[in-house]
């Protein structure tokens, strides 16, 4: 099947290009393996440090049928009642996905087709991440990422991270931190990487630092059991 | 010299092109050898009454220690511990539809035989991206976010779970980025390339890894990323760090229609169509268990 350009001088001649066929691999489509929606959960014992910032690890949660007691009603709903209840058993806080960035969901959804395949669908990602057409992976946006994370503590929507547990997290890191260095200086194999990961946790212990340094809350009653004469 | 007799010039003679007489599967997870692996819980439902199965989780068998006791005094009772743990068991399918004619002339490569084989893989694929899925539901974690997983990780989330009580066969579920970093790491630390090359370090790309330091060690794609995909989420686990359930498939009296024993291959005939459909289907669950049983490995994703 040819296809008109644009019709010449005269009525009886027009310009044309072929149209070949071609076999669509989906080039201008993510190829994303499929993730399926989720929530995230905060838990008051999971923290991390992400690009300069003491944040909650938050869980995320798959609203997968089967999953965690996930099943999907027959109006296509997500019904979520037996995993609610254990994330609230468990001490978790489900984060609202108005708690998003301005009011709106931390999800979203985008159409891929997963190793560029014939099978287009969509899957999830938060909103800090992003991708392009025939790409495989998602690319983070860590510093705004963190600041969404920090906002949540800073406006007293989670609690914050216990001293006492910021202070166990640094003396991990340093212990962490000091192998790395050595490493770096010993030299040879593996001791570019070892540089790496020494400069990000020289951050992560400077971070916990300040946070651990804080004022000591949660002390139990004083204890002077009867001692015999 | 003219009219010579070439390949181009014989179009109507040969054909465009001939299929090799082998083919190419292309990549996907495909190793299942981790569903047999005994820290990985198969809760079995004792009645067909519900899609949900219970796990009671006991607090015995040395659970509470014996108090000292004041002389005269009674013995206070000790509240028993309990708990549980639901598995919901929810459908998952897949149907492929073949026309009669694309059939016959992909001469075996689109037979009954292979959707089998594809559906006896794909319904252990699944379960384990089930499984991989709640690496990340534990407290512990190990790891620091956007750093290479490395040996220290690993030893550190081992050490949580001793510290935990956790006793028995431990498992490591891990992203393949994560193992990777692991064996980099591996490298650093004085393992020289030839004992890697030899596959003391490397178990090839099979999903098994081997077992390091007292854990067996599998990847899979389907681990999942986490603090919004800067880093990922694998997991080491001990028995009842989480638990599985799924529905035994009855044998039918249908010669189309096969019991896989934890799934069902269905060949459906559409004779006014002209196609055959093949659906695999598979009623499966998983669910965290005992949180202290399970670290999470959070490390980074690049």
């Amino acid at each position: 099947m040819a296809k008109q350009l644009k019709k010449g001088a005269s009525s009886d001649m027009q310009r044309v290009t072929p149209t070949f066929t071609t076999t669509d691999h989906g080039y201008d489509t993510p190829h994303l393996d499929r993730m399926p929606p989720f929530v995230l959960v905060y838990n008051p014992r999971r923290w991390t440090v992400l690009a300069g910032r003491l944040i909650p690890s938050l869980h995320v949660k798959p609203l997968e049928a089967g999953v965690n007691g996930v099943a999907i009603a027959r109006d296509g709903t997500i019904r979520f009642a037996t995993a609610r209840a254990r994330i609230e058993e468990q001490g978790r806080t489900l984060i609202p996905y108005e708690w998003g960035p301005g009011g709106e969901s931390y999800m979203q959804t985008v159409r891929t087709r997963p190793r560029g395949g014939p099978n287009e669908m969509d899957t999830y990602l938060s909103v800090w991440e992003t991708t392009g057409p025939a790409d495989p992976d998602t690319y983070t946006d860590d510093d705004a990422y963190s600041e969404w994370a920090e906002s949540l503590v800073k406006d007293g929507k989670v609690r914050p991270c216990p001293p006492a547990l910021a202070r166990r997290m640094q003396d991990r890191a340093a212990r962490k931190l000091a192998r790395e260095e050595a490493l770096a200086e010993k030299g040879g194999a593996g001791s570019g990487m070892a540089k790496l990961r020494a400069k990000t946790l020289a951050q992560t212990v400077k971070v916990l630092g300040a946070a651990a340094t804080t004022k000591r809350t949660g002390r139990g009653k004083a204890a002077a059991p009867s001692l015999e004469a | 010299m003219a009219d010579e007799i070439l390949a181009s010039t014989i179009g109507d003679l040969i054909a465009g092109e001939v299929m090799a007489t082998e083919f190419l599967m292309l990549l996907a997870d495909r190793d299942n050898s981790i569903l047999t692996h005994p820290a990985l819980f198969h809760a079995t439902g004792a009645a067909r009454s519900s899609n949900v199965v219970r796990v009671p989780h006991l607090g015995l068998g040395g659970y509470d220690l014996l108090s000292a006791t004041t002389p005269g005094s009674e013995v206070a009772n000790t509240a028993l511990t309990d708990g549980s743990t639901d598995v919901t068991v929810a459908p998952r399918a897949k149907v492929y539809s073949v026309d009669d004619l694309a059939q016959y002339i992909a001469d075996g490569k689109l037979d009954s035989m292979m959707f089998a084989q594809d559906a006896a893989i794909s319904v252990a694929q699944t379960l384990i991206s089930l499984i991989a899925n709640v690496a990340d539901s534990f407290t512990a974690y190990a790891g620091t976010s956007g750093v290479n997983a490395t040996w220290n990780d690993v030893l550190d989330a081992k050490t949580t779970l001793g510290v935990a009580k956790a006793s028995g066969p431990m498992l490591g579920i891990l992203h393949p980025q994560q193992w990777g970093d692991l064996e980099l790491d591996a490298l650093s630390m004085g393992v020289l390339p030839a004992e890697s090359m030899g596959g003391v370090i490397n178990q090839g790309l099979d999903a098994f890894k081997g077992r390091w330091m007292g854990i067996d060690f599998f990847v899979s794609s389907a681990v999942p990323t986490a603090n919004a995909a800067a880093d990922r989420a694998g997991g080491i686990f001990t028995r009842g760090a989480l638990a599985w359930a799924d529905v035994a498939i009855d044998p039918v009296a249908d010669p189309n229609i096969v019991s896989l024993g934890r799934a069902r291959f269905e060949r459906d005939r559409k004779g006014t169509f002209l196609e055959t459909s093949y659906v695999t289907s598979s009623f499966q669950g998983v669910a965290q268990a005992i949180d202290a049983a399970g670290v999470s490995l959070i490390t980074d994703n690049a």
